[in-house]
């Protein structure tokens, strides 16, 4: 039964911002079978992380589980189960597992990460009370000292106070997110999922925001120099 | 900026929710329905002013609560789970 | 500076009458009692001593007369309506309009601009399109025009909206769309009901309806009883507080709704503009502000407090429009309560209460409503019988799931 009623999504995903990056320069390369813009042609030279960044990692792998033996399933697989709500934990090989619910977690991939792949094929195949939550979220990050500055044009809540590594759902420009402030190389970072069919124009006004603060818009590359060829 | 509390996300913008009406009892649980009760429960509101229960979503997280709510001053007064009126909200 | 002006600053009394007197004090007893002073009430006394006879009336207005939604709605009249039941009667209002300055001697500025309401989709276009036959079945005067009439009739407006929202496919266009000086048609009503003997006292507010086996026996007031056996709740957007006076249930919920005017510009807009995808209706009144509205606000609350949420999004929608107001100034912004129905028609009539009579559920459509509803209530109390245009409108209705859906005739889709 479980099988029939948790297909695996289709393999290639391609991101909800793929034209605007491409009317971009970007210059694609494809990890763990998905498609990354690891540099743009506008972007700045060198690889110092400019006031603000703004980078789509659209492409990660994505798995959202629920149900009474969820924990119980992450658990044996080896992942570290976040015990409270919205609590965030590292996945073995890179990405985060966020618990969403009392029953319900997200796990998203790092960049050269595969344990929320390997999880998604194995989901249905004797797990019971275990099912799958589709999630095709897009997913930017934004980091860079003005990042801030970034958020509080755009979202209600105070994040000087925020608290690294927690899940918070809110309203981004009107858009409905769930956000994780993180640090990267020692940065402010936000990383925004939210549902693709919002992305494009999310986009858009973060684009304009970034921009106008002294940020860019820029590859994955820049972000994650070790990004596997 | 008007602040309203959900009781799982905590303190948000009055932006981020979306107003759900009155909490009314369930129509199933009537033995009668008759037409005119069926009528009433359909139609009928109790618009008046006071302090009213009313079902409140919290539209970024997917949560839907109670809030007690003074409809004329529009102060919240408390806000719970469903079920969970008898804990402080 | 005008003579008649200067006449305001050398006379040390009001050289002019007012518009209508201000009693001392309440009579012990009337043949039928009013609440609420505005345009519905105070119509309502007319008709009631013009057509019926009957003078011995007071209408208690809590506040000041029109202070209520009569002068603080964005005055367009229409009647694109889409039952029959609606359509007759809001047509009948509009016949009413066109005649009302000339009845009163007193001039109320009703002014026809035609009305567009634009379509920013084929879909929505679809829906003019239906509208408008639906319209024309009725007899209302009602089509759907395309973008270059629209052009050459409003040249300043941004047909593709900036490019931030969907661009302009056409829109259903009601030639006889009009606005009015709202606050006119209540001192025009007081006036003429002030001359044939009723009585109207302001700061006076009722709190409690009198009833006795069924059947009404008079009200409280902050100034004391009054004998009556006839009482009209006439305040829309606070219905339910003389509702709960007298242990009536209906489908009321009251909402807010916000208005806005910018400082006064030459005249450059003739037309009435409505978008349903941006949330706004404007139009340029006879002193050159430009008056705009939104959709409801999104909870219930009976206040009348106003938020920057709407004017914030009111200029957006203003400015993705007609961009060149940029620099224009918002004057000011209110609030006023709206009495919502489910089905957006209005309650009228008869109610189970003998001598109880309900003018209510106006929400955001009530002024262009102002003299039928007088009218027919008027004729309603007289003859202690609904008449026949309001019929369709009785509190009855819900129980009889016989409701009367205008919700596709609202402007913005409340
Ligand atoms: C911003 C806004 C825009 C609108 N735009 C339009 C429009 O463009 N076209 C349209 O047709 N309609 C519009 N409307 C709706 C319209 O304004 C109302 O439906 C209409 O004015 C109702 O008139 P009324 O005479 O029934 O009530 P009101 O004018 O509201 O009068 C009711 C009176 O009752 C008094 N009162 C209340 N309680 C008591 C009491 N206990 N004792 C004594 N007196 C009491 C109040 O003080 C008030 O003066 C709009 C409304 C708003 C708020």
């Amino acid at each position: 039964m479980n099988v029939a009623m948790n297909p695996a999504p289709a393999a290639a995903r391609r991101s909800p911002i793929h034209d605007a990056l491409e009317a971009r320069g970007a210059e694609w390369r494809d990890v763990n079978g998905t498609t990354f813009a690891v540099r743009l042609r506008d972007e700045p030279a060198g690889d110092d992380i400019p006031a603000a960044a703004l980078c789509d990692l659209s492409g990660l792998n994505q798995l959202g589980v629920k149900g009474p033996d969820a924990a119980n399933w992450l658990s044996t697989a080896g992942v570290d189960v976040p015990a409270d709500l919205y609590e965030s934990r590292p996945l073995p090989s890179g990405g985060r597992v966020v618990r969403f619910g009392a029953h319900e977690f997200f796990l998203e991939d790092g960049i050269a990460g595969s344990k929320a792949s390997e999880l998604s094929e194995q989901l249905g195949f004797g797990a019971e009370q275990v099912y799958r939550v589709e999630h095709q979220d897009a997913t930017f990050l934004l980091t860079g000292p003005r990042s801030l500055d970034v958020m509080a044009q755009t979202c209600g809540i105070d994040f000087r106070e925020a608290n690294g590594g927690r899940a918070i759902f809110t309203r981004v420009a009107g858009v409905s997110c769930a956000l994780l402030p993180e640090t990267i190389a020692d940065q402010q970072a936000f990383r925004l999922w939210l549902d693709p069919s919002y992305a494009p124009y999310l986009w858009e006004e973060l684009v304009v925001i970034v921009e106008s603060l002294g940020g860019h818009v820029v590859g994955a590359g820049r972000l994650f120099p070790d990004l596997p060829a | 900026m008007k602040i309203l509390n959900c009781p799982i996300n905590g303190p948000r913008p009055l932006q981020e929710f979306h107003f759900g009406g009155e909490l009314r009892p369930n129509p199933l649980d009537r033995k009668d329905g008759a037409d005119a009760d069926w009528a009433d429960y359909v139609f009928n509101r109790d618009g008046e002013p006071g302090v009213k229960r009313e079902w409140w979503y919290h539209i970024p997280s997917g949560t839907w609560f109670i809030a007690e709510r003074d409809n004329v001053t529009d102060q919240f007064q408390r806000t719970y789970l469903y079920g969970a009126e008898q804990t402080d909200g | 500076m005008p003579y008649r002006l200067l006449k305001y600053a050398l006379h040390k009394d009001h050289p002019e009458p007012r518009m209508f007197r201000a009693p001392e004090r309440l009579k012990e007893e009337y043949d039928a009692v009013i609440i609420g002073g505005g345009g519905h009430g105070l119509g309502a006394a007319y008709y009631l001593a013009k057509e019926h006879g009957i003078t011995s009336v007071a209408v208690l207005e809590k506040g000041y007369i029109g202070g209520g939604g009569t002068g603080r709605n964005t005055a367009i009249v229409r009647s694109n309506y889409l039952t029959p039941e609606g359509a007759r009667f809001y047509q009948e209002s509009v016949d009413l309009f066109r005649d009302l300055s000339r009845e009163f001697n007193f001039n109320l500025f009703y002014s026809e601009r035609g009305h567009f309401t634009l379509a920013h989709s084929p879909a929505s276009l679809n829906t003019q399109r239906w509208r408008a036959e639906v319209n024309k079945h009725l007899g209302i005067d009602s089509e759907v025009v395309d973008r270059a009439f629209i052009k050459k009739t409003v040249p300043e407006i941004d047909l593709d909206a900036g490019g931030h929202q969907a661009p302009i496919y056409g829109a259903l266009y009601h030639p006889p769309g009009a606005i009015a000086r709202h606050d006119a048609v209540a001192w025009g009503y007081a006036r003429g009901a002030d001359q044939r003997g009723a009585e109207i006292h302001q700061q006076t507010a009722v709190t409690g309806v009198e009833v006795r086996d069924g059947e009404v026996a008079g009200v409280h007031t902050d100034k004391g009883f009054i004998k009556t056996r006839k009482v009209l709740s006439a305040v829309a957007g606070w219905t339910t507080s003389i509702t709960r006076m007298v242990g009536l249930r209906t489908p009321l919920v009251i909402h807010p709704l916000q208005a806005l005017v910018t400082e006064p510009l030459k005249p450059w807009l003739n037309s009435i503009v409505v978008s349903a995808s941006l949330h706004l209706y404007m139009s340029q009144s006879s002193r050159g502000e430009l008056v705009a509205g939104a959709s409801l606000d999104p909870y219930e609350l009976i206040s009348m407090r106003s938020t920057l949420d709407f004017a914030e999004g009111m200029s957006a929608g203003m400015l993705d429009l007609f961009p060149f107001l940029g620099d224009v100034k918002i004057l000011r912004q209110w609030a006023g309560l709206c009495d919502m129905t489910p089905d957006f028609s209005p309650i009228m009539g008869t109610t189970p209460i003998k001598g109880f009579y309900i003018d209510a559920g106006w929400g955001t459509w009530g002024f262009k409503a102002t003299p039928v509803s007088g009218k027919t209530m008027a004729w309603t109390m007289a003859n202690d019988h609904d008449h026949e245009l309001i019929k369709a409108f009785n509190l009855s209705r819900f129980g009889r799931f016989q409701l009367v859906g205008e919700k596709g005739a609202a402007s913005v889709g409340h």
